[in-house]
């Protein structure tokens, strides 16, 4: 018996160390290497930037949204109010129709412990729960690649019912939601609060906000009553006009709007914990340097606790990779 | 985390006193000492507080986690019911006298001997109006021991809550803003909350209601200013502002009746059903306004510019006074609430017919399709066969080119040639100069659609089921692609994908090469010119929607229902899209949701597309009028009527000078663009 045990651990870890060899010769970051390791393949010229962005081919890699997620409570919060959910899949894959399809949703809870973190998780449930059931879940189990009704009445009955949960699970609570609903190369965006989505497109270097942040001293910058500089240091920057749980139902009505991205760039989604403190160009450094989306969260969280960790941080970074056709180019 | 009760007190059994009790929960347990004593000192204030527009306490208590107050029963309805209920506007008369009950209500807490009282709520929905028209505050921040305020949330009431009291400052001068707001929001009914904050300059109130005099428009932006030492110092200062313009600002009488009395009493709670039902016997009694009569041109006294310009000798148009021209239809601009029953408003001051045409020229049979404007020559086809070249300037015909069948069709042009469809199913190339013709082609039915030019490709439907890709210089066909019925609609290309639509209800968008890359299934045909902004496709259906479709794939983001058929071209500018119905409203929707900015009813049909320009909008209808609205306000600037209904969209001239537009009574109009 232990001749067996002991003969099949060295297959499991011959096995292992099989793929962990490929993984490092194809610059894939693995359990075993350093989040850090600098691949050994050169950058594909004019890519500018790192290994998220290379051709699907010099990874050997098939799936289309590639997926990193990082949470830490911070260094001066005793709970995490934060909730962070990413889901993706392929539907038709293989087929002429196939397509990727991801769900990704940061919460920011508030209203302190029993309130916060219940406020941001209800809101999160009903909103990817409603999501699901009227329009991926009849793409999925349909077979189809087109979706079944029309996707913005969805998106906000989707939030209305964030907003119901919230209200019976977390009264006295209350919660951002940034929501990116990704069906290829359309990104729907559903925004409430001062979490935050961005987008970044390697070959411009550019990092673009795609939801602006629903906070009174953000308004004011806009009237151009405070400078972006006065804004970010306001003390009472992270009040919010707009959230879900307080306020009226009137106002808990969320901005949604219709982003495209291509295969190279990358979505962020990320709480006020990472934002607040790290600022953009350096967020665009670990996006352009990463080796992986999953090193870039945990970067980007290390970099907030860094600075001082003040708040709960949450970081979703999604890459898009260009797929690998069916037949030879 | 309050409920409110009808309740009868029993000290009295022999009468049935009514009263009101209000139940608090308190959902925090550990801190339910401490809310308990807050609680009592609350109602112990309001016990003191002796106002008519504040209800009196008669007691209080608790009992387990929860906290009573028993209040005035207050019958009547909250002026956010009253808005949402009411079709059109609240009278501007009543609503100047409410405010100056709550600038008076609010001057008596700020002053208020033992402790000033800043009421931090003011709100529609804090404000009651009894039958009796009185004026009372509710909801006196009681409720907000039950839910304190929390760190890094939100403060105050969102959206009539000024700037300065996101930093917990606490003035009188929040109020004043706050009642600044709720002025607002009853006279343009638009909801702040649903606004970026501190936007009510943004929404000129009188762009929304132009029934609002100026004078009160500015008081109210006083007490909207965005710094505090800008705003009405006190609530006195206010109310003084408020009657002094009630005095003097307003000419003449004609102050609506009071309110019929209510016959049944209403618990608060249901009064939400209630609503409805009483101010529709509320608005039976017909208001009447006082004050400036309706304006027809806008108030920059664009009156002026329609100054008579000579037309041709034979027109035999008539200015009829607009009292027969305004139809059994109720008319006028409804802002939301188009399901809610119509007020019969009296009928609108006449305007004065200023606008006089151009020139006019008669073609011999209805006209219904657009015209085209190319350098100076103005195309437009008729019924009676032929597809006229007309000068721009003075209507002179330059040449007349006979077919076998209607032209219903709005001519393309690429600068050289003319092309065009007709019901004698061909379609045609002329030299624009002197109608030589180039070629024709036939196809296997009528041709109604307008054909699309790009790039020496002519697009255009057929009724025998296809849409044909022609090459313009060879005059031949390249591809047709088979859509399975009658093809009407008119296509338009936007990066390399040709847009149409089909009379089964089918929307296709298809490939240069003429392979279909996707399509959307409409209930009922499609007849419109599709228009695409932003990566966005709207088109209109018989089925009664508008849609909108993600470009690039085809998918449905949202669409409106208008509840009966459409044929009208959408037109989009600045996030808005201007669109008719055959209900006859012509509606200014946000592309955003595809929600109603306003909407104007006209006295039949909107079939045709719209034409903007500069602030205004201009289309036709089948009640034989031309309309020229403002186009955020949905105001009427102008109209004029023809002889015929009219189912084109208007189009302009090079400078923007003239809008040519054709009627059922054959005759092409050119009106000054004013």
């Amino acid at each position: 018996m232990a001749d067996l045990i002991s003969k099949a651990q060295q297959a499991l870890e011959r096995l292992l160390k099989k793929h962990a060899d490929e993984a490092e010769a194809e610059g894939e970051e693995s359990g075993t290497s350093s989040p850090e390791a600098r691949p050994k393949i050169a950058p594909r010229p004019g890519a500018g930037s790192g290994p998220m962005n290379w051709p699907a081919e010099a990874l050997g890699f098939p799936p289309q949204f590639w997926i990193g997620t990082a949470q830490h409570v911070g260094l001066q919060r005793d709970h995490n109010e934060d909730a962070l959910y990413a889901a993706h899949t392929i539907l038709a894959a293989g087929t002429y129709q196939s397509r990727s399809v991801g769900l990704f949703v940061i919460a920011d809870g508030m209203g302190g412990h029993l309130h916060g973190e219940i406020a941001s998780q209800a809101a999160i449930a009903a909103f990817t729960r409603h999501v699901w059931n009227h329009l991926l879940a009849h793409m999925h189990w349909g077979l189809r690649s087109t979706p079944p009704t029309e996707i913005y009445p969805v998106l906000h009955y989707a939030v209305a019912q964030a907003q119901d949960k919230v209200l019976e699970e977390a009264p006295g609570g209350g919660t951002t939601l940034t929501a990116v609903l990704a069906l290829d190369q359309r990104l729907f965006v559903t925004h409430i609060g001062d979490s935050r989505a961005y987008l970044y497109n390697p070959l411009t270097q550019e990092l673009r906000l795609l939801t602006q942040d629903h906070t009174w001293v953000h308004r004011l910058e806009e009237l151009g009553e405070l400078t972006p500089e006065e804004a970010s240091r306001h003390p009472h920057r992270n009040v919010l006009y707009k959230s879900l749980g307080q306020g009226s139902d009137a106002s808990a009505e969320a901005d949604i709007s219709l982003e495209r991205w291509a295969p190279g760039m990358m979505l962020l989604l990320c709480s006020d914990g990472l934002w607040d403190v790290v600022p953009d160009d350096a967020i665009q450094e670990v996006l352009a340097w990463a080796s992986s989306p999953s090193a870039a969260a945990q970067r980007l969280v290390r970099m907030a606790n860094d600075a001082g960790g003040p708040d709960n941080i949450s970081v979703i970074v999604v890459a898009y990779r260009p797929t690998k056709r069916a037949t030879r180019s | 985390m309050s409920t409110v009760y009808l309740a009868r007190d029993l000290h009295f059994p022999r009468i049935e006193r009514l009263v009101a009790v209000k139940e608090m929960t308190i959902t925090n347990p550990r801190l339910k000492d401490h809310v308990l004593r807050a609680f009592e000192r609350e109602a112990h204030l309001l016990a003191q507080l002796a106002h008519p527009a504040i209800p009196a306490v008669y007691d209080y208590f608790s009992a387990g986690d929860r906290a009573y107050l028993v209040l005035e029963y207050i019958r009547g309805h909250t002026l956010d019911q009253l808005v949402r209920s009411t079709p059109g506007f609240l009278p501007v008369d009543k609503v100047v006298r409410w405010a100056i009950a709550l600038a008076d209500v609010l001057h008596y807490l700020h002053t208020h001997a033992t402790r000033p009282i800043i009421f931090r709520d003011v709100k529609p929905s804090n404000v009651m109006i009894t039958p009796q028209e009185q004026v009372k505050l509710i909801d006196f921040g009681i409720a907000r021991i039950f839910m304190p305020e929390q760190k890094g949330t939100m403060i105050g009431t969102e959206g009539y809550a000024p700037p300065e009291q996101y930093r917990g400052v606490l003035s009188p001068l929040i109020d004043i803003y706050a009642l600044g707001a709720t002025l607002h929001h009853v006279l343009t009914k638009k909801d702040p909350r649903k606004e970026p904050p501190f936007s009510f300059h943004e929404r000129p109130i009188r762009q929304y209601n132009p029934e609002v005099p100026p004078a009160l428009e500015r008081i109210i932006y006083k007490a909207l200013a965005y710094k505090p030492e800008d705003r009405y110092q006190s609530a006195a200062e206010m109310k003084a502002a408020l009657e002094a313009f009630l005095q003097h600002g307003h000419a003449g009488s004609g102050v609506a009746d009071a309110l019929p009395p209510e016959t049944q009493a209403m618990p608060p709670a249901d009064a939400a059903n209630e609503a409805t039902a009483a101010w529709d016997a509320t608005m039976a009694v017909e208001p009447t306004f006082a004050g400036e009569p309706t304006q027809v041109m806008d108030a920059s006294g664009d009156a002026d510019a329609t100054a008579a310009m000579p037309w041709t000798p034979d027109a035999t148009q008539s200015m009829p006074p607009d009292a027969d021209a305004t139809a059994a239809m109720p008319e006028g601009t409804r802002l939301m609430g188009r399901d809610a029953p119509r007020a019969r408003r009296p009928a609108a001051r006449p305007a004065a017919q200023e606008v006089r045409p151009a020139w006019i020229f008669e073609t011999e049979d209805e006209i219904r399709s657009s015209a085209r404007v190319v350098g100076d020559t103005v195309l437009i086809g008729s019924y009676d066969y032929n597809l006229y070249a007309l000068d721009a300037r003075d209507g002179e015909l330059r040449w007349k080119f006979p077919t076998r069948g209607g032209v219903v069709s709005q001519p393309a042009t690429d600068g050289r040639l003319v092309f065009f469809g007709s019901e004698d199913q061909h379609i045609y190339a002329l030299r624009l100069r002197d109608a030589t013709l180039v070629w024709k082609i036939p196809t296997g039915g009528a041709v109604y659609s307008s054909p699309w030019y790009a790039e020496r490709i002519l697009f255009v439907g057929s009724d025998d089921g296809y849409l044909y890709a022609i090459h313009t210089q060879r005059g031949q066909v390249l591809w047709r692609f088979a859509a399975g019925a009658p093809v009407r609609s008119s296509p338009i290309v936007v990066g390399h994908l040709v847009l149409f639509g089909s009379e089964d209800g089918d929307f296709f968008a298809v490939t240069p090469d003429g392979r279909e890359k996707w399509r959307v299934r409409a209930r009922r045909g499609i007849h419109c010119r599709p228009a695409v902004a932003d990566g966005v496709v709207y088109f209109t259906s018989v089925d009664g929607h508008l849609y909108a479709v993600d470009l690039e794939t085809g998918w449905v983001l949202v669409k409106h229902r208008f509840g009966r058929p459409s044929i009208s071209w959408p037109v989009v500018t600045e996030g808005v899209v201007y669109v008719g119905a055959a209900n006859g409203v012509f509606y200014a929707l946000n592309t955003r949701r595809l929600k109603v900015q306003w909407e104007f009813q006209t006295g039949h049909q909107v079939n045709g597309g719209a034409l903007v320009h500069g602030e205004a909008v201009y289309f036709g209808a089948t009640d034989q009028f031309v309309y020229s609205l403002h186009r955020r306000s949905g105001q009427l600037r102008w109209k004029f009527r023809t002889r015929g209904a009219i189912t084109g969209t208007p189009v302009r001239n090079e400078r923007g000078s003239l809008l040519y537009i054709g009627a059922f009574d054959g005759r092409l109009y050119a009106l000054p663009l004013t």
